[in-house]
């Protein structure tokens, strides 16, 4: 019994485009495990992005497939993908402005349970019994993410920087996902506002067993999340080692590579320049 | 993706399928023409027989209506491709010859129009050019000043009818004998056309000598008129095609200018048609007049296309931002024509307008601030419940035209053709084609209004819907397990329908003037209505006699063009989305 996210062969080639240069990622495989932290690094141009398309199943790969529990998905109706969205979700980059300014928190968070059916129905299938799982639902996912109760009316303008971070990560785990993609999320984020969000992906991680797929070019962060690395050059697997090892003992050249840019500080003509 | 291509496509189909659309539709017309044609061509051709049904029945087999609509369409088409328009039901005599020399007329008149419109366009293009040389701030022209070149047409008409040749006695009031006929027609068509291209074109300027280019080309000491010319070449582009749709509308207006001065020209002979009910004559009219617009449509693309060059092709040369700054003094104009109007109305809505207690003609007096009209009614009260119908059928439009804008513009690529198509068909001739199937009524030119108003709020919508598409809390939409269709009807639609809604009643008082026009020409509702376009062709026949009879529904109409030219004038706030658009980008391609 794998309970795994695995990408299996995945080639993905531009249509309209020659051979040759349009090969955006290929044959790219590697496996996440349930409560795992892999992190996909790489060079802009790398496919990440791409990468992560085909494992939201928005887009379906040349060749290959993406599979959970060895079931592939492939992009297509909502009908066609639900199973596979209610057990993973996506943390997107910059998740406040993910967020429509006009609906409340509580009907945020509780519209991918409803669309996708994650909730138990109930026994006496009432609506009243219906609503009050859902209410239910939201509550331990704003507290899951260190909100509470009086959240649920809030709008997007309403809530500070942090605040709207943490609605739109208690909307992604809202139907109990398995594993979280995680598109640069902190790329944009203040220093303290990123190790509040960081910290968030961690405990969720460990209290509640969803595995993280973390997108980044932003080796610190990965440093401080993720367990594993996947490293992608020029739509390849490079290297697919832990987190310790890319940064101590990088492999690959596009591993050192990144490594290497990462010094603490810039150095320009021998003088160490502050941030 | 292929989705350039499938888009081009898409596109294409859908400009095709519009033209299509509207060529079997005036093809049909014998057969969409609820009203039974036989007994108009009875009474005109046979004035001897009796109505019985076999002599109705040998007039429909004689006209070939008894064989359904494909067959018609088809005789019709190849008959047209043949250069055989069909015989007049009511003189039975080949439609033909007379529409081409009823063609030719109107393209002198519309000639003689572009020439007076340009000439009025470059004038009001005067100031902005002297101020933009001279690196000064240009002031706005006032709202007032605007409104007053963009008098709908039939209004203009009646006026300098009155003034130019019967107080005046300057031109002919009517016929087609001499170049002093087509004084007064080239002006009420070339002054509203000439008023719209000078003000549009005159913002461009304005916006083209605010760019960085021309300080640097000033200080590097090019001659002024060097870089006037520059100026006029950039800002030309973005309103050439707006001046293409001008010069289209006179082809309307054309309609009313010429029944206004009885001049013999296409407009007039397919007005008289569809009153008639002479559907060959009005087929072979108005496939001219479309024709006519979409020669000028393409020959505006064309010189846009020159103007650019490759820069088109590329994509490359930005749309002159037109700078909007609305200050509390444009908002005078508005509100002083909207209160001229709520004061007449509320004055005057305790009056009756259907009885005739007064004597004919009666001049305005304490009792009867208005006057009264041929038949003995009080003018205040007409003109006041004439408020009521026009408006209120205004009203129905606008919200008929959201609802049509709303769902079209969630389709943009499939309705380009549509949206080309019905933006460029003036009202009065989708009023004839509407009158010509169901008889001249309120509805009718209600519907006439709204087939051709729609397009500009699709086209808004299709542009908000884009815009909002591309942001980030839209983009992360199919994640959540949100389908297509909950997508558009749950979160873009309540987006953007403030903003449109807003858009649509903006539009209001320029639909009550094109309800107006169509009632003038006796295209919209009957006698005893009280509406406004009525009042004023019953008016106009009393005009030497009892000129109030004409001022009254006149200066309704001139209050309400004040409030459409200064509401349009009004920028449409947008949504501030600038900020998040590189957010957008970004996160639309995880």
């Amino acid at each position: 019994m794998s309970a795994n996210l695995t990408v299996r062969g995945v080639t993905y080639a531009y249509p309209g485009r020659n051979s040759h240069t349009s090969l955006v990622l290929n044959d790219v495989s590697f496996t996440a495990a349930p409560g795992e932290r892999v992190a996909i690094v790489g060079r802009s141009g790398a496919g990440k992005s791409t990468l992560l398309r085909i494992m939201l199943a928005l887009l379906s790969p040349s060749a290959g497939a993406v599979e959970l529990d060895g079931k592939p998905v492939f992009a297509g109706s909502q009908r066609t993908t639900r199973w596979y969205r209610q057990a993973v979700q996506y943390v997107p980059q910059d998740p406040a402005v993910s967020l429509d300014p006009r609906m409340s928190a509580g009907r945020l968070i509780a519209e991918p349970l409803r669309r996708l059916g994650a909730l138990p129905s109930t026994d006496t299938g009432s609506r009243r019994a219906q609503r009050h799982a859902e209410r239910e639902r939201v509550i331990w996912a704003l507290r899951a993410v260190g909100l509470d109760e009086g959240f649920l009316t809030a709008r997007r303008g309403e809530l500070s920087g942090g605040q709207a971070q943490r609605v739109a990560i208690a909307r992604a785990i809202a139907t109990r996902p398995r594993f979280l993609l995680a598109d640069e999320p902190v790329s944009g984020l203040d220093v303290p506002l990123r190790d509040t969000v960081l910290t968030l992906l961690q405990d969720l991680a460990t209290t509640h067993g969803m595995g993280i797929v973390f997108v980044s070019h932003d080796l610190n962060a990965v440093y401080r999340l993720c367990e594993r690395a996947v490293v992608l050059d020029g739509g390849r697997v490079v290297e697919d080692t832990d987190v310790a090892s890319l940064r101590h003992a990088p492999q690959s050249a596009e591993g050192q590579r990144l490594a290497a840019a990462l010094p603490q500080m810039p150095v320009v003509g021998g003088v160490e320049v502050a941030r | 993706m292929t989705s350039r291509t499938q888009t081009a496509a898409l596109t294409a189909a859908s400009r095709i399928g519009a033209v299509a659309a509207v060529v079997a539709l005036i093809g049909m017309l014998p057969w969409l023409s609820g009203r039974s044609a036989e007994y108009t061509i009875l009474r005109a051709r046979y004035a001897d027989r009796e109505a019985t049904p076999e002599a109705l029945a040998a007039v429909r087999a004689e006209l070939g209506l008894d064989r359904g609509p494909l067959p018609i369409f088809g005789d019709w088409l190849s008959g047209i491709l043949q250069g055989d328009a069909g015989n007049s039901w009511i003189t039975n005599t080949p439609v033909l010859p007379g529409t081409l020399s009823a063609l030719g007329v109107s393209l002198t008149l519309m000639g003689f129009a572009v020439v007076c419109a340009l000439t009025i366009a470059l004038a009001l293009c005067i100031p902005a050019i002297r101020a933009g040389v001279r690196g000064e701030p240009r002031r706005e022209s006032g709202a007032l000043a605007a409104a007053f070149t963009a008098l709908p047409e039939f209004l203009l008409a009646a006026i300098l009818l009155i003034i130019g040749s019967i107080w005046l006695g300057w031109f002919p009031p009517y016929g087609w004998n001499s170049i002093n006929n087509a004084v007064l027609p080239a002006l009420a068509l070339g002054i509203p056309g000439g008023g719209l291209i000078g003000r549009l074109t005159s913002e461009a300027l304005t916006a083209a000598f605010q760019e960085d280019w021309v300080r640097t080309w000033r200080m590097a000491q090019f001659p002024r008129h060097t870089i006037a010319f520059a100026a006029f070449r950039r800002a030309l582009p973005s309103v050439i095609s707006q001046i293409g749709l001008v010069i289209i509308g006179i082809t309307g207006g054309a309609v009313a200018v010429e029944q206004v001065f009885a001049i013999p020209g296409l407009g007039r002979a397919t007005l008289g048609a569809a009153a008639a009910q002479d559907i060959p004559t009005l087929q072979a009219g108005i496939l001219a007049l479309l024709v006519i617009a979409v020669v000028v449509g393409v020959l505006a693309a064309g010189i846009r296309a020159l103007l650019l060059g490759p820069a088109l092709r590329l994509n490359t040369v930005p749309a002159v931002p037109i700078p909007h700054r609305t200050t509390r003094r444009d908002l005078i104009a508005p509100v002083a024509a909207a209160s001229v109007l709520i004061l007449i109305t509320s004055v005057g809505l305790f009056r009756n307008p259907y009885l005739s207690t007064y004597s004919r003609l009666q001049p305005p007096s304490w009792a009867l601030p208005f006057g009264a009209d041929a038949s003995g009614r009080d003018l205040l009260a007409r003109v006041a419940h004439g408020t009521l119908t026009t408006v209120g059928t205004a009203l129905a439009v606008v919200g008929v035209c959201l609802i049509i804008g709303l769902l079209v513009g969630l389709v943009p690529r499939l309705s380009t053709g549509f949206i080309e198509v019905t933006n460029a068909a003036p009202p009065i001739i989708a009023g004839l084609i509407v009158a010509a199937i169901s008889g001249p009524s309120t509805i009718g030119a209600a519907i006439a209004v709204a087939l051709v108003s729609w397009a500009p709020l699709a086209a808004h919508t299709a542009a908000l819907i884009s815009e909002t598409r591309a942001q980030p809390h839209i983009a992360v939409l199919p994640t959540l397990g949100v389908g297509r269709a909950r997508t558009l009807w749950a979160y873009l639609l309540p987006s953007v329908l403030p903003t449109v809604l807003r858009h649509a009643m903006l539009r209001l008082p320029g639909i009550a003037l094109a309800l107006a026009a169509l009632g003038f020409l006796g295209l919209g509702p009957q006698q005893p209505t009280p509406e406004w376009g009525l009042i004023l062709a019953e008016g106009i026949d009393y005009v030497e006699r009892g000129p109030w009879a004409v001022l009254a529904p006149a200066s309704a109409l001139v209050a309400v063009s004040v409030l459409a030219v200064s509401l349009s004038g009004l920028s449409i706030r947008r949504r501030s989305t600038r900020n998040s658009v590189s957010d957008a980008v970004n996160a639309s391609a995880p």
